[in-house]
Order: C-alpha cells, then sequence, then structure tokens
C-alpha cells in the first residue's frame, strides 16, 4: 500500500533521514520504535507528504506522490489519516465539528450525513455524551480519542499514529491504546511511532527499530524483542524494558 | 457672541461639534473597514512562503507605515488630480486612510494567523483541507478571536488619526471646531471640548478592548 524508496530528509544541515526504504502492506500494523532524534516522526510525516523528502520516493498505491502538490495531495491526504503527539484538535470547534468539518468541506458530505457518521464514530470511541464539549472542556485521552475519530470520519485506506500517548497523563493511556486496538482487530492498516512497548509487542504486525536516521532492524514482535540481532537494538531495548 | 458665558455658548455649539463627530465615526468605521479587508488578505500573504505574495504584501506594509498619513492623504487628494483623477473629498479620505489602516491590520493578522499553533494547519492538511481551506476554516477563526483588540486599538488610533482629514475640507470633528474657533475667536475653550469629545469616543473603546483582553487571558 505504501512504500518509501531512500528517504533521506535533511533539515538546513541536519540530516535526520538517511536513505529510509520501508514498506507497508494492506492490513498491517507496523510500529515504530527507536530512542528520540532517531527520524521516527519524520519518517511518518514523510508518508502524507506533511514534510517534504529531500530526496527518494513515496509510493501510494503504486502511484508516485513525491512531486505531486495542490490538489493532488490534498486528495491522497484523504485517504491516509494521521494523530498527533500534541492532538491539534480545532479548539474552536465542538467535539462532533471537528470530526464533520473535513467530511463536509472536502469531502462534500451534507451536514445531516456527516453527523450521523461523526455521531457512530465518537459512539464507538466511547464519547457519546461529549459530542458538543469544546477541546478545552474535555481530558487528554478523550481529546485524543476525538482526534481519531476525526481521522477515522474521511475512512481512510490507513491510520498514522505519531506517539499519540506521549502527551498524555498516565491513566489516560490505556483507554487511547484501547481504541487503537480496537481499530487493529477491525483490520485497519496502521503505523505508530510509540514508546508503549507493551502495546508494540501484543498489536504489531511488524516492529521496526530506528536510530540515528536509518532502519537498524525489523522483524515480529517476538524476533525483536526476545531476540534481537542488532547489538544497538538489544541496548535500546535493555535501556527502557524493566 | 464672544462675550457669551461658557455653558450658554457649549450649548450653542454642541449641535456642530456633534455632526463633527459623527463624520469622524464615519469616516473611521468605512477606513478601517477596507482596512481590515485589506488586512485579512495581506496577512495571509504575509505568512506565505510564495514570493509572489510575500515581496509586495512586505512592501506595502514597510510603505505605508514608514510615510506619514497626512503625505498619503495629500497624495491621493492633491496628487492624484495631476494623473487626471479627481476624487472627492470624501472618497479621497477613505481610500488613503483605508489603505493606511490596511497597513496596521496586515501586521495585526499576520501576528494573529502566527499565533495559531502550527499543528492547527498540519491537522486541517492531514484530512485534505487545502491551504486556503485550512486558513478558511480552522486558522482565521481561531486567529480573529486573538486579534480583536489589537483590532480595537487600531480603530482607536485612526478615529484619532483621522483629524488630519480636516486639512482636505472634510467636516469632521476637528474641522468643525477649527471653523468655530476662527468664528468666534474662543480657542481654547473650543479645541478644549473638541479634545474631550474626542476622548469621550475613545476612552469607552479602549474600556472595552482592556476587558476582552482580559476576558480572553482568563479563557486561555
Amino acid at each position: 500500500m505504501i512504500r518509501l524508496e531512500k528517504i533521506y530528509k535533511k533539515f538546513g544541515r541536519l540530516e535526520v533521514l538517511k536513505g529510509v526504504d520501508l514498506n507497508v502492506e494492506k492490513g498491517e500494523v507496523v510500529v515504530i520504535i527507536g530512542p528520540s532524534g532517531a527520524g521516527k516522526s519524520t519518517l511518518l510525516r514523510c508518508i502524507n507528504l506533511l514534510e517534504r523528502p529531500t530526496s527518494g520516493r513515496v509510493i501510494f498505491e503504486g502511484i508516485d506522490i513525491t512531486g505531486m502538490d495542490g490538489r493532488a495531495v490534498d486528495k491522497i491526504r484523504e485517504r491516509i489519516g494521521m494523530v498527533f503527539q500534541h492532538i491539534n484538535l480545532f479548539n474552536h470547534l465542538t467535539a462532533i465539528d471537528n470530526v464533520t468539518l473535513a467530511p463536509m468541506k472536502v469531502k462534500g458530505l451534507s451536514k445531516s450525513e456527516a453527523e450521523h457518521i461523526a455521531r457512530s464514530l465518537l459512539e464507538r470511541m466511547g464519547l457519546g455524551d461529549k459530542l458538543y464539549s469544546y477541546p478545552s472542556q474535555l481530558s487528554g485521552g478523550q481529546r485524543q480519542r476525538v482526534a481519531i475519530a476525526r481521522a477515522l470520519a474521511m475512512q481512510p485506506d490507513i491510520m498514522l499514529f505519531d506517539e499519540p500517548t506521549s502527551a498524555l497523563d498516565p491513566e489516560m493511556i490505556k483507554e487511547v491504546l484501547d481504541v487503537m486496538k480496537a481499530l487493529v482487530n477491525d483490520g485497519m492498516t496502521m503505523v505508530i511511532v510509540t514508546h508503549e512497548m507493551g502495546f508494540a509487542k501484543e498489536v504489531a504486525s511488524r516492529i521496526i527499530f530506528m536510530d540515528d536516521g536509518c532502519i537498524i532492524e525489523e522483524g515480529t514482535p517476538k524476533e525483536i524483542f526476545s531476540n534481537p540481532k542488532e547489538e544497538r537494538t538489544a541496548m535500546f531495548l535493555s535501556k527502557i524494558l524493566y | 457672541m464672544t462675550n457669551e458665558s461658557f455653558f450658554p455658548f457649549l450649548v450653542g455649539i454642541l449641535p456642530h461639534l456633534g455632526k463633527g463627530a459623527l463624520m469622524t465615526i464615519e469616516l473611521t468605521i468605512i477606513s478601517v473597514g477596507i482596512g481590515v479587508v485589506i488586512g485579512i488578505f495581506g496577512g495571509i500573504a504575509r505568512v506565505s512562503r510564495n514570493p509572489i505574495l510575500l515581496i509586495p504584501s512586505t512592501i506595502y506594509v514597510e510603505v505605508i507605515r514608514g510615510t506619514p498619513l497626512l503625505a498619503q492623504l495629500f497624495l491621493v487628494y492633491f496628487g492624484l488630480p495631476s494623473l487626471g483623477i479627481n476624487l472627492p473629498p470624501f472618497t479621497a479620505a477613505v481610500i488613503a486612510m483605508g489603505i493606511n489602516s490596511g497597513a496596521y491590520v496586515t501586521e495585526i493578522f499576520r501576528g494573529g494567523i502566527q499565533s495559531i499553533e502550527r499543528g492547527q494547519m498540519e491537522a486541517a492538511r492531514s484530512l485534505g483541507l487545502s491551504y486556503l481551506q485550512a486558513m478558511r476554516y480552522i486558522i482565521l477563526p481561531q486567529a480573529f478571536k486573538r486579534i480583536l483588540p489589537p483590532l480595537g486599538n487600531e480603530f482607536i488610533a485612526m478615529l484619532k488619526d483621522s483629524s488630519l482629514a480636516s486639512t482636505i475640507a472634510i467636516a469632521e470633528l476637528m474641522r468643525v471646531g477649527r471653523e468655530i474657533t476662527s468664528r468666534t475667536f474662543r480657542s481654547f475653550e473650543v479645541l478644549a471640548v473638541v479634545a474631550l469629545l474626542y476622548l469621550a469616543i475613545t476612552l469607552p473603546l479602549s474600556l472595552l478592548v482592556r476587558y476582552t483582553e482580559r476576558r480572553m487571558s482568563i479563557s486561555d
């Protein structure tokens, strides 16, 4: 579904990605782990071109989208949902308006169609009683679940999660991970950057370990967690697993 | 008439000054209105990375803010006729003042747009909204709330600066005051009343600005 070929990304003189190749098949759940500064988020943001690779190719369903701009990129982004570490709910809109905005303005759905979808999504997220709350009236975990509903409302083919629980209080992490787990069970294709190793172990079809702008190692959760081949992977895991 | 005591004199001139004050308010509302329309587009242009938008809008802001409003006003009213463009005083005044206000409002919008966290734009774009849709539905509504206080300040500043329009024969508050002065020779009393009338309009406004500022700092 998604293929990244030799992705390089430089910010000024800082080289954040150094020739990364990545393939994501339909139905896969790919979890990217690694120390901060490894380039995980940047890689994720290259998939929907929020970040433009300095060189390399991004291929979505067989089409090279790297050089696309304007309307063409918007069209691709409709099909790639994204959830952010800093949540980024639209602060001036209620929960339901956050979810209905893009289906109405981008897909041209009527208000009642969009609200029908939004209502059932928010109910699925356990937020049926928060439809008309503003982001400032919601907890971090509730906000992130609204953000997931907002992305899902576009009925994307794939979902990108950029450290979705890193900015949350500890007691709210589980409610967000539970919602993500439900998505995995529905067969959603997902790419997840996270530090939640227990969650990664449980849901990943493939784990990718990144360090210093490169993919160091990839494999099944079992291979990576129980039997890492690379020393750097082993060292990283020994530091973060108790 | 010149020996009349102050209060009967004041009662006599107030209706004229009142009319002048209304003209001042009208002039200011129209000018700042033009300024806001220019400012929305100017502000978007000023945060653009496209040089075709960025460079002209930057030049506009710098030229207007770096030259006196009086010079701009004279250029439009006395300068344009030599190019064959004759404008009535009121039209000339709102054009000059509107363009002038537009430069300040552009900077107000630029600041407002830039004060919205980058994540809002990214979230909007990730959903497939175009840059302009994201501006219109996500960034500007949030920015607009934040710029209300500085916009109020711009209105107050323009209200005072509109006194310059007295120089091109517009019967606004300042002009009416000077006309009464030249008829009655009671300069100090008349001009003091004129000044107080300006204050009577700006003071409630600046209190309102301060109130909205305070309320917003609580809600944010």
